[in-house]
């Protein structure tokens, strides 16, 4: 079997094994710590700076598409909504809006974390949404069980639905993907007629920062200092 | 006293004594350790009860009940590697290593998922690293630097631990993975040899068994020749192939067949297991699956998509993967709809008195009855083991004004008379298609009548997903009859998810890592074309979600149709 390796640290470390000579082990210590320093050095100037964890980008054509688009959702504590009449409060206030389910496992739980974390700096300033791309098995006592876990206040509204209605909502806003466990990290901000996308998991601050640099461009100031 | 037993003897005594109680504490300790650690790793309480405190992506605090480690590392600790992140394996083997990244582990991460920018970075970033201790592990934990000093990403979040947890932490994690040489053919994993089993309760007829079987046989008979082509010429195959054929065997499949009454079958199958451990058992058949699933359970072994109407839904099992909720899903299903009309009169249930029907009928009673003023009353009518069903017994049935729902097997059903011309009374009929075996077998034409609806756990006639016509076509191919197409095809499908999960598995012969894969790949177009939809998640063990409720009329277009 190949073994297939980045470094070849280990060879060196044989080779080092073998020197059983106190001295010539001594020599060869100082010798290999000295080239683990240099390759140690080299290494971290060949890093590339710190790598932002996210990445935001403006989408341009499916706003309309997207949000005018009849697609009924169900609330988990309550009936059915439009999904356009949900999202057309953001004229006024910003939509923040995640693709969630309830089993999901690595990913999901950090993006709600997330919501968790900066809803309480958004009260009366933003609207929080979160819809399942898993609704046959996210049904709304299992959403509710969600929010409540994760104390969400009541501008954080969870949803569910038929299942194609929901890939219909995914395919719109490019994220469907065959299969609901290759789920990426997306959070889409809504503001003034403009959808922006989020990929990645940032911090609070990031967020909260990202959102104000969104709304100072698309000249929504409900969120100015105070 | 002292003069009839030697002092140095006492001594001796004392410290045997106590050498007793120390080793049986430490026992107890290391016991304790191991729970406190799986509570910790699973749950992300502290050794004190209390939820650990976590940093998330640099400054979101959060706990222990929202985030631990099994949320990303997987209860199996061999990580994720789907979606937007990458999340390594920290199985004691690995953890307590040196590490040096195999292409064949992270194949799947390298060049098959999805990939977004991060994770692309992450995994082509992976590099070797020194062994972990447990005060490097407490150092990565609180604070993300690694073993070899390097800081981790903030995905991976900080945690604050004592010193309790830290040591049980570290006495479970070495737990993980830690299959060895010596463990290995205690699970059915041998140097050459996979063994599996499937089962089959004692009211599975010969005829069903024989099609399951013969779909079993031609699945083995091509993977294991293949295996021996892969393995006559392991540098041969282009590419990337030779990498995995070390970690293939040769798949053998033991027929547990299980008699009498199912208080016998726990005590049948631990002899099963005892004379040839299996590392999974695959589909069978049976109606009721209780003793089984707990056998499973018991002894950590997968139990993969049997043919039963009956899983068991109460609490939900780590290892036994279902189909569907069976009867306990039509009953909700049918009502749902129920009450959903405007209009319905009461329901009576039909069904013989000791059969998986009765369990239908309950289950029915407690979904209705959970409403607060239940909109749909209904009533029972028994039919006892011995009694015939026949036009005597129909005829004042069908006169009452009432919602009939059948849950009666396919003989009994046959001897409802003809309902065309007849002066119904009631509305509609509800039967459930599984029990009365419509899927296998189609009711002769005029058998279909508007007021006959079927509880249809199954893709809509004409609108099955393709890859029907290419699982028919498999099994032709391999010369299996098909009189059974259901279980049939069933399967198949258990076949094909056991044969991806094997093969991203490779030599990690972990069974909860097994399960994860399946997990995660059921929702990969393995559907064999019987389902609308298939998926599982974590800790989801049902495959198939939704049954709908299909009038006779549409079945008799396509009847016509054909
Ligand atoms: C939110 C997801 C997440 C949770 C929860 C999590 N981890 Fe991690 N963990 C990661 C990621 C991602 C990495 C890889 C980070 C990197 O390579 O920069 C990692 C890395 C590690 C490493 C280093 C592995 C190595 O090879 O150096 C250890 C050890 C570890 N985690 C242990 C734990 C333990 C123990 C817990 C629970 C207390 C835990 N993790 C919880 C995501 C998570």
């Amino acid at each position: 079997m190949v073994r297939w390796k980045i470094f070849g640290y280990r060879g060196l470390g044989a080779v080092y094994a073998i020197k059983n000579d106190l001295a010539k082990q001594r020599l060869f210590s100082v010798f290999f710590c000295g080239l683990l320093f240099i390759l140690g050095v080299e290494q971290s100037l060949a890093v590339e700076p710190n790598k932002p964890r996210y990445q935001i980008r403006e989408i341009q054509n499916t706003l309309d598409e997207a949000f005018t688009q009849k697609v009924s959702l169900i609330e988990a504590n309550g009936g059915a909504v439009q999904f356009s009449d949900l999202v057309a409060g953001h004229k006024q206030q910003p939509v923040i809006m995640q693709f969630i389910f309830t089993s999901c496992a690595n990913v999901c739980p950090v993006m709600s974390t997330i919501l968790r974390a900066v809803q309480k700096d958004l009260v009366g300033k933003a609207q929080l949404i979160s819809i399942s791309i898993d609704p046959e098995f996210d049904d709304a006592d299992e959403l509710q069980d969600y929010a409540k876990k994760f104390d969400a206040q009541s501008h954080w509204r969870f949803f569910t639905g038929e299942l194609n209605d929901i890939i219909r909502l995914q395919k719109q806003v490019d994220i469907y993907q065959q299969n609901k466990m290759r789920h990426q990290a997306v959070t889409f901000f809504l503001l003034n007629q403009r959808l922006f996308r989020l990929d990645g998991l940032p911090s609070k601050e990031d967020t909260l920062a990202e959102l104000d640099k969104m709304l100072e461009e698309t000249q929504l100031s409900v969120l100015s200092p105070g | 006293m002292f003069d009839r037993e030697p002092l140095i003897c006492l001594m001796i005594k004392a410290t045997m004594l106590f050498l007793l109680f120390f080793l049986v504490m430490s026992k107890a300790t290391l016991a304790n350790d191991f729970q406190i650690g799986k509570r910790f790793y699973e749950k992300g309480l502290l050794a004190d009860g209390t939820p650990v405190n976590v940093v998330l992506q640099g400054d979101i605090e959060a706990d222990g009940y929202l985030i631990n480690c099994a949320s990303c590392h997987r209860s199996s600790g061999y990580g994720d590697g789907e979606g937007g992140n990458y999340v390594p394996p920290i199985t004691g083997p690995v953890l307590f290593n040196d590490y040096a990244p195999e292409r064949q582990y992270i194949f799947r991460n390298l060049y098959q998922d999805v990939q977004t920018p991060t994770t692309r970075a992450q995994v082509h970033g992976l590099k070797q690293r020194a062994a972990y201790t447990e005060q490097l592990l407490n150092r990565v934990i609180t604070s993300g630097i690694n073993s070899d000093g390097e800081q981790l990403s903030p995905q991976m979040p900080r945690f604050m631990l004592d010193k309790a947890t830290l040591k049980g932490l570290t006495v479970y994690l070495k737990s993980l993975g830690a299959q060895n040489q010596d463990s290995l053919p205690k699970i059915g994993v041998e140097p050459d040899i996979l063994h599996f089993a499937t089962i089959f309760t004692p009211d599975v007829n010969l005829a069903e068994k024989a099609a399951i079987m013969a779909v079993f046989n031609a699945y083995f008979k091509r993977k294991n020749l293949n295996t021996i082509a892969a393995q006559k010429k392991p540098n041969y195959s282009s590419g990337y192939k030779s990498d995995f054929v070390y970690a293939q065997r040769q798949w053998q499949l033991h027929e547990w067949q299980l008699t009498g009454s199912a208080e016998q079958w726990t005590k049948q199958l631990a002899a099963f297991y005892q004379a040839q451990p299996v590392f999974s058992i695959l589909g069978g058949k049976g109606q009721r699956w209780q003793a089984i699933h707990e056998f499973c359970e018991q002894r950590s072994l997968p139990c993969l998509f049997p043919n039963t109407p009956l899983p068991v839904t109460a609490k939900t099992g780590e290892y036994t993967l279902y189909f569907s909720k069976g009867l306990q899903g039509e009953a909700n299903s049918l009502a749902t709809y129920l009450e959903s009309l405007a209009d319905v009169s009461p329901v009576l249930q039909i069904y013989r008195a000791n059969s998986v029907g009765e369990v239908a009928a309950e289950f029915l009673d407690k979904r209705l009855s959970k409403k607060q003023s239940p909109k749909v009353i209904s009533s029972h009518l028994i039919v006892t083991e011995q009694q015939m069903l026949d036009a005597a017994f129909w005829k004042p049935v069908l006169v009452q004004k009432k919602t009939l729902v059948l849950w009666l097997n396919r003989d009994d059903f046959a001897t409802l008379p003809s309902l065309n011309g007849n002066n119904l009374k009631q509305a509609s009929i509800f039967v459930s298609a599984s029990l009365i075996d419509l899927k296998n077998k189609p009711l002769s034409h005029q058998r279909y009548n508007k007021a006959l609806s079927f509880i249809w756990p199954w893709a809509l006639p004409n609108h099955e997903p393709k890859r029907l016509y290419r699982a028919r076509a498999w099994m032709r191919s391999r010369g299996v009859p098909i009189t059974h197409e259901l279980e049939q095809l069933n399967t198949f499908f258990v076949l094909n998810v056991v044969d991806y999960a094997m093969h991203d598995l490779l030599d990690r012969f972990s069974r909860k890592y097994s399960i994860e894969i399946i997990e995660r790949i059921t929702e990969n177009g393995l559907n064999p074309g019987l389902y609308r939809t298939m998926s599982l998640g974590p800790k989801q063990r049902f495959a198939v979600r939704k049954n709908s409720i299909l009038n006779a009329s549409l079945l008799m277009l396509k009847e016509s149709n054909r």
